[in-house]
């Protein structure tokens, strides 16, 4: 069986070193797992295994011999397959499922110089046929959801007889149900032979799942868990191992905010009490055919809104502030109703909003973090329409100290800042500014552990001390039931459940998700392999 | 320099703690680094200067004032027309129609003067409302109409090219010219336009030069320092997040071309003034100039983006180029060969060299905070 390893991988980017000589290894048979924060080197390790990327130092070793790659398609020659996070990088918008899954093929030296549809189609079905995989061939990849068009990635790299199987974050935009589909899948490559590696933020599953595990930080490997006995991974350790012991958030809850006396409270702070209603959506459809929702969110609290992908969590959130079109009902802030539909008119009243997609929405490349933490409120920082470059500068670093945003001056462009620190920006630049309601939609996907902690943290702080009401939306169930002290279900497009964060919160909440699952299982028949 | 990266959080005893090897090999990589950031930044400025020395010690004449004169004078329509092209490209578009706007405004102003004899006050309103209309089109057709920016202009720039003709019956519109009635024409260029075009204020200043240091001013304050700005230069980058930290996109992206079409006047009528008469096509070949010079500011020290200090460098690096050129004899239809040549170095130096852009913001702005903060200017 195959044994794929990278020894001392060193990779330097310009003055960046972001590899320190990592050394993984890879086993046919076996599902190796890599975690690490963002940051850690994850990414770069993996383009370097899949031969995207040429390591700086170090070697490559394929059973025993040394190997270079002159490119990917070099590594797809030795059998090493990728499937990216983002599974839309792989597949063509538009085409159907047959010319995506024969992407690979066309390529290839079989491949007939004239192609037709029905060949397109033979082949495919052949393809899927022997592996278990059931879509239409003819179906358009934009028709699939995230879940199947990874299906069709996966489809594809299984065909090439992959010795190695790379998944990055595989499980990413997953519901737990379809995860576990996904998982079966990789079990089953891996006894066939198979070098699985999974690289995930979700310890949980990596812990299930993998037969051993990397552990990177800072880009070394830090910690290497072997599974032993069938016994599940240590969880803990691996966290531990990410964070590093100089990081461990809860030790800087009272720290970090030691210094916030100086938060000049704001005018809407003083008039907010703990306990009134902050911002309510009446007659809300998160699914425009779906039923209507009613959501209220109170000062000094933080209000948890969970359910799988496309349970319509985005979409009641987007109608609250404004950013998409009220369907139907109405929204008020403090009893007034919200005037002016739009999320500038939503801002003007002190509602911040943190959008899903950061790098897509939120983020300006190339600016500086001063820049990000005032073009919501530019015109409070400008002087007759010119902006006050001394007190941007003066709230950018105070962001900067106040939030433990870590990665230099204000003035260094958030490209520089880890996926977390960029985080801590969008999100803390509302706190700073004294909004009185802060939404957020999947605050903390893309974020290592470090960074999550803290920013649940200062939320948790912002809602209790000064009486901000804060609603967070989020698949992961546990994620809101850490943060949150109320916690509202939602399960297509229904509040399923609601109630007050307590010991047995996660497991309700489980159960409200779940009994979707059932249903859906029961009504379209959709889940497979799951035996 | 001031790279700073997540990297220089290691600690310096995790870096002694590196075996030497590493840190010999960081700090080739740094050199290395240190060298592309260099060049990226200060590449295109350093050819420029060497340029500049290197004419001045073959050619004399080449530093005289007057010559200077000639330098500014010859940018001056350019850095106006490219200034407003750099709106277009503010806010992620592109404005194709920036010659045939300047064609046609140089045929507008003509037949107001000559035909209409409309005075010089009247003639200036309607060059100017004419570039503002074309850049309404421009609006029109790309915020609402939804048309992707570079077709857009890519249209608008061919009917206005054609109107040009149209509205000047395919003839030049010189002072004292026959009409179709058969009259002379009764109009004249006027002291005021001759000024423009001719004319000098205080210690020789051409007028041409006035306008453009005016324009330059104003464009750069309102670009580069004012919330308008910012908030043009935010959309351009990433137009979602833009709009959901609250800004009215459209009315922005709107106003970019408004302000473009309106640069175009304002070229137009410092065109009509140096020609001194309404010349078929008259603005063609500014499109490829602005282009050149909006395009070489992404190289100016290394910013990657539109910028205002980038145009105005890059349309005089141009100017200085064709300058000395001329002055050794190289033919003029050589030159649209430069500007190539030039806009492709530009972009090599853009594109190619060093990988990151540099990771500070405001480049202006930067020396002043950094001092004020008692930390030494980068």
């Amino acid at each position: 069986m195959v044994h794929f390893a990278g020894e001392g991988i060193g990779k330097i980017y310009g003055s960046a070193e972001v590899l320190h000589g990592c050394s993984v290894e890879l086993h046919g048979g076996r599902i190796t797992g890599l975690v690490g924060s963002n940051g850690a080197g994850k990414s770069t390790l993996i383009r370097i295994l899949c031969g995207a990327e040429r390591p700086s130092r170090g070697r490559l070793s394929w059973n025993g011999n040394e190997v270079s790659f002159a490119g990917p398609r070099d590594a797809k020659r030795r059998g090493i397959e990728v499937v990216h996070q983002n599974v839309a990088l792989g597949l063509l918008p538009g085409r159907s499922v047959a010319e995506n899954l024969m992407l690979d093929a066309l390529a290839g030296k079989q491949c007939p110089v004239l192609v037709s549809r029905a060949w397109f189609e033979s082949a495919a079905s052949q393809m899927l046929g022997s592996h278990l995989f059931s879509f239409d061939p003819e179906r358009s990849i934009d028709d699939l959801s995230v879940a199947e068009r990874q299906e069709v990635v996966l489809a594809r790299a299984i065909a090439q007889q992959a010795s190695v199987m790379i998944l990055d974050e595989p499980t990413a935009s997953l519901s737990e149900r379809e995860a576990g589909v996904l998982f079966e899948r990789l079990r089953h490559l891996r006894d066939q032979g198979v070098a699985v590696m999974v690289v995930s933020h979700r310890l949980g599953e990596v812990s299930q799942i993998c037969d051993s595990v990397f552990v990177l930080r800072d880009g070394v490997v830090v910690d290497r868990l072997e599974a032993r006995d069938g016994a599940l991974l240590d969880v803990g350790r691996m966290a531990m191992g990410i964070i590093g012991e100089a990081r461990v958030s809860a030790a800087r809850l009272g720290g970090g905010f030691s210094g916030s006396d100086r938060t000049a409270p704001t005018a809407v702070e003083g008039s907010t009490r703990a306990g009134e209603v902050a911002l309510e959506g009446v007659g809300i459809r998160p699914h425009p055919q779906g039923p209507e929702v009613h959501i209220s969110v109170h000062y000094g609290e933080v209000l948890g809104l969970t359910g799988l992908v496309g349970a319509g969590k985005t979409e009641l959130l987007e109608q609250l502030v404004g950013v998409r079109p009220l369907a139907s009902g109405e929204v008020s802030h403090r009893g007034q109703p919200l005037q002016g539909s739009g999320i500038a008119a939503a801002i003007a009243t002190g509602i911040g909003f943190v959008p899903e997609d950061r790098t897509r929405s939120a983020i300006f490349p190339g600016w500086s973090v001063r820049r990000h933490r005032t073009i919501p409120f530019l015109k409070r920082f400008c002087r007759h329409g010119l902006v006050h470059a001394g007190r941007e500068a003066r709230a950018g670093e105070d962001l900067m100290d106040r939030f433990d945003v870590r990665g230099g001056r204000s003035d260094i462009a958030v490209d520089f800042l880890s996926g977390g620190n960029q985080q801590k920006v969008i999100v803390t630049r509302w706190l700073a500014e004294g909004v009185d309601v802060l939404v957020l939609d999947e605050p903390f996907t893309g974020v290592d552990i470090g960074a999550r902690g803290d920013i649940g943290a200062q939320l948790r702080w912002f809602a209790r001390e000064h009486s901000k009401a804060i609603l967070v939306a989020s698949s992961d169930p546990r994620e809101v039931v850490e943060v949150a002290d109320r916690v509202m279900v939602l399960v297509d497009g229904r509040v399923a459940w609601e109630g007050p964060v307590g010991d047995d919160t996660l497991s309700s909440v489980g159960r409200a998700i779940a009994s979707t699952g059932d249903r859906e299982a029961g009504a379209t028949g959709t889940v497979e392999g799951e035996s | 320099m001031n790279v700073q990266t997540p990297e220089s959080d290691t600690t310096l005893e995790e870096r002694s703690s590196m075996p030497a090897g590493i840190s010999r090999e960081r700090r080739h990589s740094d050199r290395k680094l240190m060298l592309s950031q260099m060049s990226l930044k200060y590449g295109l400025v350093s050819v420029f200067l060497a340029m500049m020395v290197g004419f001045w010690m073959l050619l004399p004449a080449f530093g005289s004032m007057s010559n200077i004169w000639v330098i500014l004078e010859s940018m001056a329509i350019v850095v106006v027309a490219a200034l407003g092209v750099t709106f277009s490209l503010a806010v992620g578009g592109w404005d194709l129609s920036i010659g045939s706007n300047i064609s046609f405004v140089v045929m507008v102003g003509a037949i107001f003067l000559v035909e209409f004899n409309s005075g010089a006050v009247v003639a200036l309103v309607a060059c100017l409302a004419t570039g503002l209309l074309i850049g309404g089109v421009n609006a029109l057709l790309i915020v609402k109409g939804k048309v992707p920016d570079m077709i857009a202009t890519l249209g608008t720039m061919f009917v206005f090219q054609g109107l040009a003709l149209v509205i000047a019956g395919g003839n030049n519109i010189a002072p004292g010219m026959t009409l179709a009635n058969g009259r002379t024409a009764p109009g004249a260029m006027g002291a005021v336009f001759n000024w423009i075009g001719n004319g000098t204020i205080g210690l020789g200043i051409p007028g041409l030069v006035v306008i453009l240091a005016a324009t330059v001013v104003a464009v750069f304050v309102l670009l580069e320092l004012s919330r308008f700005g910012r908030t043009m230069y935010a959309l351009g980058i990433n137009r979602e997040a833009a709009r959901l930290a609250g800004v009215p996109v459209n009315r922005y992206r709107a106003a970019a071309y408004l302000l473009s079409g309106l640069l175009g006047g304002v070229a137009g009528v410092m065109l009509l003034g140096l020609l001194g008469n309404g010349q078929v096509n008259a603005g063609s070949p500014y499109l490829l100039e602005c282009v050149a010079a909006a395009l070489i500011a992404y190289a100016f020290l290394g910013l990657k983006r539109p910028s205002v200090q980038g145009t105005v460098f890059g349309a005089l690096f141009v100017s200085v180029v064709i300058n000395g050129l001329t002055m050794f004899n190289v033919p003029y239809y050589a030159e649209d060969t430069t500007y190539g040549l030039l806009l492709m170095l530009a972009l090599i130096l853009t594109f190619s060299v060093g990988g990151r852009s540099q990771p500070t913001g405001s480049w202006l702005l930067r020396g002043r905070i950094a001092r004020r903060r008692g930390v030494p200017a980068p």
